[in-house]
């Protein structure tokens, strides 16, 4: 289990993203710095350490670890990692002890029917559920070997680093085009104005949209179409150069072809960032994604590779549901 | 069974009746409501034409002077001064505290302090004017002059004689008092719609938000405040409504000058605590007329008020992520 704790050199893409993230980085980083590799794995009380899996989960971590075997020979490296996340609401077990690595430069779907916990389990992952309070998490959630949840980790700069697109476009609709794309900005400060119009047509670039709004920055986020709205949104989430994007649905409110144009843009997006797609739609995580994992009942069913989870599925569960019997 | 009963249709001749009966009781009552304020109106004007008729309606407005007593002249302008000043004021002093009430009761307390806060407010909202003003009276009045109005009108009458006429008499009971107390009035009302506006805002808002890094107040100030403006600004002009119409406390506190000069911590008047005050002494019927005609300005003027607060809800409210 100690393999995955690669702490990463992030790969430098070019001037402007370092002097982005340079104004993000002297946030409050809590003095956690484990300089060895086994540090951080510090497991929550009503948890089994990591590395002492039940006998049920025994198949499951066993998967697990081949895959990441697998991944480190051909050089994937983890960006972040579930270790026996469990998420319950109340009673109802909604993430059922989850143990999975997400890998760096790798668009990684999450499927599986209605109800089984994707949301849930994406919201973990940048503590989203910090806000609403009705759902209770155990285990841990590794960005970079360190714990998200570790007490002294600042979520807000784990949002930072880790940035989300909703099923719904949310542009802010009172703030301009160009206001809502460097909102994540100016929170940190940054108001050097030149820095601000480069950010913010890059990002716009980034999410397709800079050709059809260029002449209209100024006019209300609101005023868009709504698969203008999601890439708004999506531009947004790039300006402030997260490391991994968490994605619920991005494209279930659109129509064929801002879809089509999400899911280029998906592809395009993977250079430089890990992401996490949550879809219904099978044929878009086939096309998507270099990862998929399944979900039923809030358990993980199965995790590889997305042609090979396609078409050679190894779990009956995993069959049904690709070849549409349930779900 | 049922779904027999289900499938064969109601006769149309009862659905139709009752679509009818219904559309023409709402319409009925609407009709009804509509009538009674044109009435109101009409009142309003027909008893207060002999003062409108005697001074013109411009004159009327702008005449500072109200004698009932020698010259006999009738001029408003003395009461919308009062009015304004005491209820901008008001309003100025209560938007803050309300907003931050507000604020913290949606986004900060825990609920159940939640909770009691908004119980206390809507006890505060419920509290008879009659009853703050009898406190202001006896309580309120007394203390600021003590600790406010003597202090600085001692230490104008040393250091800046020339002040002091603007001050006035620190008797207590003024358009200070006066304007204090309203604030304090509408705060509450302030409050809640303040906190309904806020409640409105989709969780979609915030969480957008929050995933950029926002802290707590960085999404109140982004995503809640922008969104809730709208209705933010109608409850304010409705709270500015319920100022400029409220009549037994200020009546009770603002001492009552009818003329010109005010001052700012001596006595003045509004519109409505000259009508109360004056109603069962005026004899004369110029005199009675007058204070219809302030009936049908105050009439006026709060009519608009709220007509601006349900258009300032209207064009900036934001309905499916558009702002309109
Ligand atoms: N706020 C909540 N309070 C209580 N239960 C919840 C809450 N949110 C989700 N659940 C429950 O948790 C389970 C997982 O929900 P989740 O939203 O994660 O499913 P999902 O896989 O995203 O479904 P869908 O594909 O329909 O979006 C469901 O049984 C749901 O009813
Ligand atoms: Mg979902």
């Amino acid at each position: 289990m100690e393999v995955m704790t690669k702490i990463q050199s992030h790969p430098t893409k070019n001037n402007l993203f370092n002097k982005v993230r340079k104004a993000f980085s002297n946030e409050n980083n809590p003095p956690n710095s484990h300089g060895n590799n086994n540090g951080p794995q510090k497991p929550m009380a009503d948890n089994n350490g990591p590395g002492r899996i039940k006998t049920g989960m025994q198949s499951a971590g066993n998967r697990e670890k081949n895959m990441e075997k697998a991944a480190k020979k051909e050089g994937k490296e983890v960006r972040m990692e579930t270790k026996n996340l469990n998420i319950r609401y109340g009673t109802t077990v909604a993430v059922d002890n989850v143990s999975l690595p997400i890998y760096n430069h790798m668009v990684t779907a999450l499927i599986g029917p209605s109800g089984c916990g994707k949301t849930t389990f994406l919201r973990a992952l940048n503590r989203m559920h910090d806000l609403t309070r009705d759902a209770v998490i155990s285990g841990e959630v590794l960005l970079d070997g360190k714990n998200i949840y570790d007490p002294r980790v600042n979520p807000v700069t784990i949002r930072r680093k880790i940035g989300m697109v909703f099923q719904k476009p949310t542009p802010f609709p009172t703030m301009s085009i160009y206001d809502n794309v460097v909102a994540g900005l100016k929170l940190v400060g940054i108001k050097n104005r030149k820095l601000l119009d480069e950010v913010c047509e890059k990002a716009l670039k980034q999410a397709a949209l800079f050709e059809e709004v260029k002449d209209r920055l100024k006019s209300p986020g609101g005023s868009l179409s709504g698969g203008q709205q999601q890439r708004l949104s999506i531009a947004r989430a790039l300006a402030i150069e997260p490391e991994v994007i968490l994605m619920d649905e991005p494209t279930s409110s659109l129509d064929p072809k801002s879809t089509a144009k999400i899911e280029d843009l998906i592809v395009e997006l993977r250079k430089n960032y890990s992401i996490i797609i949550v879809t219904h739609n099978l044929a878009q995580a086939t096309r998507v994604s270099d990862y998929s994992i399944f979900m039923y009942l809030g358990q993980l069913i199965e995790y590889g590779k997305t042609h090979k989870l396609f078409n050679n599925p190894k779990d009956t569960r995993t069959e049904n549901y690709i070849s549409g019997k349930f779900g | 069974m049922q779904s027999d009963l289900l499938k064969r249709p109601l006769p149309v001749i009862y659905r139709w009746l009752g679509d009818k009966i219904f559309l023409t009781v709402v319409v009925l009552l609407g009709l009804t409501i509509i009538f009674l304020a044109l009435s109101m109106a009409w009142v309003l004007y027909k008893e207060g034409s002999l003062a409108i008729h005697q001074f013109g309606v411009i004159g009327f407005l702008k005449g500072s002077v109200w004698d009932p007593g020698v010259q006999y002249v009738f001029g408003a302008l003395p009461f919308i001064f009062g009015t304004m000043v005491t209820s901008i004021g008001a309003l100025a002093i209560a938007f803050f505290p309300a907003i931050a009430i507000a604020i913290f009761m949606a986004e900060y307390a825990p609920s159940w302090l939640s909770k009691i806060i908004e119980n206390l407010v809507h006890l505060i909202a419920a509290i008879p004017s009659v009853v703050v003003g009898i406190w202001g009276i006896f309580v309120f009045a007394p203390w600021m002059r003590e600790t406010v109005y003597l202090p600085v009108v001692n230490f104008a009458t040393e250091h800046y004689p020339s002040l002091l006429p603007v001050l006035g008499s620190p008797i207590g009971y003024g358009m200070t008092t006066a304007t204090i107390i309203l604030a304090l009035m509408i705060i509450p009302f302030t409050t809640a719609l303040t906190r309904d506006a806020i409640d409105k805002v989709p969780r979609e808002q915030r969480e957008a938000a929050w995933a950029l890094g926002a802290t707590r107040w960085e999404v109140i100030r982004m995503a809640v405040i922008p969104y809730a403006r709208g209705g933010i600004m109608a409850g304010t002009m409705l709270s500015f409504g319920r100022a400029i119409g409220e009549t037994m406390a200020v009546a009770m506190l603002i001492g009552n000058k009818n003329n010109f000069p005010f001052s700012i911590f001596g006595p003045a008047a509004t519109m409505p605590s000259v009508i109360i005050n004056e109603f069962r002494e005026a004899v004369g019927n110029m005199h009675l007329s007058s204070l219809m005609a302030i009936g049908l300005a105050l009439f006026a003027i709060s009519l608009i008020v709220n007509l601006v607060a349900a258009y300032i809800s209207r064009k900036l409210s934001i309905t499916g992520g558009q702002a309109i």
